[in-house]
């Protein structure tokens, strides 16, 4: 298993009069600078906003790697159970990280949250939750409001809809 | 798309009694809300993103643990259990009801020599519940 740099896609998201949403997609490739690439989208955006009735409600810029080889999961996997690491402090900083398909053997196995509770003192997870917190190389992940993630609230498995 | 709704004049909330192995369901069911697009504004989202994260944490952390610790102020801590980091608390380290009104009833005698006692009773308790430091049965004595 392999993950290989795929091109980058610039993507506008377009939203209509009544709410419906809709991307239009514009591939360039995957050794593009990232300078290039942002003034790509800009321009992108400028060329097809003049032509279109609905409006531009987001612009992404999208740095892909997939697999490059026919891989498949193993069967007990499920996307839909995820483990879900809470960060921050409430009740204004509170922000989350998910993990789809968290392994079934690093829940708790005792407690009133036997079975849900992701067990914190696995070295795995420790180590999960210690880069999130304090970072790697100087960088630390933040919450969608550009606020460090901070410390571990809670960790749980939740079973999200398909 | 959501906006997100004004905050009545009083705040209030509403405590609900989630099964545990609901909780898995439950807390994946505010999972969509975790999204920029459910929401009409950056500012709808920013508040409603915290809002739901937060109750996808008190799944995990009930609001009922606010209350015993809320319960356990009222009571006290033993003066034997001063020491003990709240976190380390157990239960009886804290005063029982039961002793504090068997000590609010001991000074009601001591001060008017009986249960008919005047309400310069009341004046006194609430100065001595004023010099404390923490909050105990005597408060409700306001």
């Amino acid at each position: 298993m392999s993950l290989i740099a795929i091109t980058q896609v610039l993507r506008l998201r377009w939203r209509d009069n009544d709410g419906a949403e809709t991307f239009s997609l514009l591939n360039i490739g995957a050794s593009v600078d990232y300078v290039s690439a942002l003034s790509w989208l800009a321009d992108f955006y400028g060329l097809s906003v003049p032509m279109s009735t609905a409006l531009v409600i987001g612009a992404d810029l999208l740095v892909r790697y997939a697999e490059n080889t026919n891989i498949t999961s193993v069967e007990a996997s499920d996307t839909r159970r995820q483990g879900v690491f809470i960060f921050g402090e409430s009740p204004d900083g509170l922000a989350v990280v998910r993990l789809p398909s968290i392994l079934e053997s690093v829940l708790m196995t005792s407690g009133p949250y036997a079975g849900i509770e992701i067990d914190q003192s696995l070295p795995a997870v420790a180590a999960f939750v210690a880069a999130l917190t304090n970072g790697i190389g100087g960088v630390i992940p933040c919450d969608p409001m550009a606020i460090d993630l901070g410390d571990l609230a809670t960790a749980y498995m939740q079973r999200v809809a398909g | 798309m959501f906006v997100y709704p004004d905050a009545p004049i009083e705040p209030g909330c509403v405590l609900l009694f989630v099964p545990v192995e609901l909780v898995p369901l439950v807390g994946g069911a505010f999972k969509a809300m975790e999204q920029r697009r459910k929401w009409a504004t950056q500012e709808d989202f920013e508040q409603g993103y915290r809002a739901f994260v937060e109750l996808e944490r008190q799944l995990m952390s009930t609001c009922l643990q606010e209350l015993i610790q809320e319960i356990r102020d009222l009571r006290g801590v033993s003066p034997a259990y001063a020491s003990t980091p709240v976190e380390e608390r157990e239960s009886y380290m804290y005063r029982s009801v039961a002793d504090l009104i068997e000590h609010v009833n001991t000074l009601i005698f001591a001060l008017s020599g009986g249960l008919e006692h005047g309400d310069n009773v009341l004046e006194i308790l609430r100065g001595d519940t004023e010099a404390s430091s923490s909050r105990n049965m005597l408060d409700m004595l306001e």
